[in-house]
């Protein structure tokens, strides 16, 4: 069964001087855009950085389409893509440098790479700055560089923390279009996000974190009736789930 | 809190906040500034004492000999000074993320301008404070007070020096803007730095060992520039404790360094509005187009390609590894006279210089692999992008370590290939102690890995103390095991052995924080 899923974390933990991802566990289905919430604090980055293979949990497990991350992470890094609300970027390099190292790293064959390369930047209208370092890149042209260094080995679990975080209306919505393009396409997506509004159009289910623990899952439709609000707003939704006053 | 009772906004008060960044590393690290005072006390004990009675002992008298010297010796402590005060000030204005604060605030610029500037003389007048103060306080308890003078002379030269540096830094602005500034600034400051030492080696360079130059040099100095009653004698005479001289020269330097400050404080403002702007300006084309084939190559190739790109796109960072190249020059061309006038069957170069030469290679091989090193496996931009890659940890460090060393190789590689044609047994030990320095650097490099800025690369010597100490005498190992050898002796043998001791040491004690 765990075959057919994206992503399985079982009963994974990770304390710092307190519990940040308390025996979590959570299944994500392939083919899925799944948005993670939380308030601040509440385990989410802990958990994605996890998956990602940049902390190593203190117990539990993580499997990724079915490889067991802890076990053999580098076949499970071969899967994913991570991008986080900081650009990993090289100022020094340019766009399609920046890709051709990211392209190379993940072993994606030369004429392929440069195909996806020239295609993810003519997308996100980078392709007329293809040349030019990215240190004099504005924020959301930075986000684009890193977000094409993202798909650039199709990824097929992309995995995004905070990635509209200071990208402005017509970056922003670049960015959700492509993520719902490349779910369509068959990949998933798990992000993370305080714009409340972004995971109410976007994310086929939802899953609400608080204190390292899952607190609620589920469509949209589910979550309200589970808050016994039918015609609330997300945001409405997520403050009862969590606690908060509405 | 330093100086706590000056009004907010005052030039004092700015100038405390100024100099409690600037100290806050040694202000954290308490032990530290014990073990310097400790230091300082040692050698005021066991080097500036007996030079005290020495000099107690002997009558300096003004003549046009000691003028020049004394003038000479304040020259390089005025270019040494002046290459930290441009740096400095290039630094100042680009990476310190003050200055808008400072800017926007309802003070004028040109107090802004001028407490910089005093924080840019104060900062590089504190080494030389230290070395001063290990002969003249000695000097002074000895009752040689006219020593105490090196203090405003000190003083002077760092105002003297903080207002060229900053004159320089905004002509260069003016000249050839902001972008290109911060790259050639901190270039002419290395060069700066170097100036006084490349000087003196023009012996090794000029065509004709400098006898030219140097006769005219000494026609000069006889000319009477020196004597007593030249202004050029000021500074000198200032040292030695005229009061005339010493008042003239104090107060002539604090008044050039008020002007330029007036001078310029209104451009301050306007310049450092520039420099914040060079970062989020559109960036210029590479001018190289990067094709299908570009993106060829595995994990390794596509890892070296990159750090090698950045290393040579990164100008400022360049320069200051490259200015320990300059120290090698000098004997670069004593070698490379040599070559020329070897005969066969003749040693144009004595045995001695040559294992000399060695040495000095040898060291710098690491040192120069040892700065790489870090900035290849510390000073990495994305460890996160690595760290979630599909290749092994290990794999990206070994290429990291390989795209270090080949700078090294092309570097220094042409003067270990003329020192095989000198003399092939020196050069193929040259060569071993070499690759051997260099490995070595990167491999300590490795096991005291710990994530950092580029920006931060001066200061990498502080990230593991133990790491650096070993490193440079791992560097000095091998270059007494290459120089002995070169000479055919088995003690090579002994520096070899407490070499690779202090190796396994290293990889012992090392507890590296990995970033990927």
């Amino acid at each position: 069964m765990s075959g057919t899923e994206a992503l399985v974390l079982k009963r994974l933990r990770k304390v710092y001087a307190r519990p940040a991802v308390d025996d979590l566990d959570l299944t994500i289905h392939a083919g899925e855009l799944y948005a993670l919430l939380g308030p601040n604090g509440a385990g989410k980055t802990t958990t994605l950085r996890m998956v990602a293979g940049l902390l190593k949990p203190d117990s539990g497990s993580i499997s990724v389409f079915g490889v067991d991350a802890l076990a053999d992470p580098i076949a499970a890094k071969r899967l994913l893509a991570w991008l986080p609300d900081e650009p990993m970027l090289y100022d020094k390099l340019t766009p399609l440098e920046y890709l051709q190292f990211v392209a190379g790293l993940w072993g994606v064959d030369a004429k392929t790479a440069y195909a996806r390369a020239e295609e993810l930047l003519r997308w996100l209208d980078l392709w007329d700055n293809r040349n030019e370092r990215c240190e004099g890149f504005s924020r959301g042209m930075k986000q684009k560089a890193a977000l094409a260094g993202a798909l650039v080995h199709e990824p097929r679990l992309l995995i995004l923390d905070e990635p509209l975080t200071g990208l402005d209306a017509t970056v922003a919505r670049q960015v959700k279009d492509l993520l719902q393009a490349r779910v369509k396409a068959g990949a998933t997506v798990i992000l993370t996000t305080h714009i409340l509004e972004v995971a109410e159009r976007l994310a086929d289910r939802i899953g609400i974190i608080q204190t390292g623990k899952l607190r609620a899952e589920g469509t949209l439709t589910e979550l309200r009736a589970r808050a016994g609000d039918s015609d609330g707003t997300l945001e409405d939704v997520f403050l009862q789930l969590v606690g908060e006053p509405t | 809190m330093i100086l706590p009772s000056a009004p907010p906004g005052s030039i004092l008060w700015l100038l405390g906040n100024e100099l409690r960044l600037s100290f806050r590393g040694m202000k954290r690290g308490g032990a530290r500034m014990w073990i310097v005072i400790g230091v300082l006390v040692l050698l005021m004990l066991v080097v500036g004492g007996p030079m005290a009675f020495f000099l107690g002992h002997v009558t300096i008298g003004e003549t046009p000999a000691v003028i020049m010297m004394f003038d000479l010796v304040l020259l390089a402590v005025f270019t040494l000074i002046l290459s930290q005060t441009l740096s400095a000030t290039v630094i100042g204005f680009f990476e310190r993320g003050d200055l808008d604060l400072l800017l926007s605030s309802p003070l004028p610029p040109r107090r802004i301008l001028t407490v910089r500037a005093l924080a840019i003389a104060i900062a590089p007048l504190l080494w030389f404070v230290g070395l001063a103060t290990i002969l003249v306080i000695p000097a002074a308890l000895a009752g040689q007070f006219r020593w105490l003078t090196v203090y405003p002379v000190l003083a002077a030269l760092g105002l003297l020096a903080s207002a060229a540096g900053i004159s320089l830094a905004m002509a260069l602005f003016r000249l050839i803007g902001a972008r290109r500034t911060r790259a050639v600034g901190q270039i002419m400051a290395a060069l700066i730095g170097a100036a006084f030492f490349m000087t003196g080696q023009l012996r090794n360079m000029l065509p004709d060992r400098g006898r030219q130059l140097f006769a005219g040099v000494s026609g000069w100095a006889d000319s009477g520039v020196f004597e007593p009653s030249s202004p050029l004698s000021w500074p000198a005479r200032a040292v030695l404790g005229d009061l005339v001289p010493l008042v003239v020269f104090v107060g002539g330097s604090a008044l050039l360094f008020a002007a330029v400050v007036a001078g310029l404080g209104r451009r301050f403002a306007s310049d450092a509005g520039l420099a914040a702007g060079v970062g989020a300006g559109r960036s210029r084309a590479t001018g190289r187009k990067v094709s299908a084939r570009a993106f060829e190559g595995g994990p390794d190739a596509t890892l070296i390609r990159k750090e090698l790109r950045l290393l040579l796109r990164d100008a400022t960072l360049l320069s200051q590894v490259l200015l320990r190249l300059l120290y090698v020059i000098p004997l670069g061309f004593a070698v490379i006279r040599g070559a020329s006038r070897q005969q066969p069957g003749a040693d144009a170069l004595g045995s001695a210089q040559l294992i000399g030469l060695t040495v000095v290679l040898v060291f710098m091989a690491g040192q120069l692999a040892g700065s790489l090193a870090w900035i290849t496996v510390s000073a990495e931009d994305a460890p996160e992008l690595l760290a979630c890659a599909p290749v092994d940890g290990g794999r990206v460090r070994r290429a990291k370590l390989a795209a270090a060393m080949i700078p090294v190789a092309v570097l220094l590689g042409p003067l270990l290939l003329v020192l095989i044609g000198l003399s092939p047994w020196v050069g193929v030990c040259a060569l071993a102690g070499a690759a051997g320095s260099s490995v070595s650097a990167g491999l300590i490099n490795l096991w005291f890995e710990k994530p950092a800025s580029r920006k931060t690369f001066r200061g990498r010597r502080t990230g593991s103390v133990i790491g650096s100490v070993i490193e440079v005498l791992v560097g000095m190992g091998w270059g007494a095991t290459a120089g002995l050898a070169s000479a055919g002796w088995y003690w090579a043998l002994a520096p070899l052995a407490i070499t690779v001791g202090l190796l396994v040491l290293a990889s012992t004690v090392a507890n590296p924080t990995r970033g990927y």
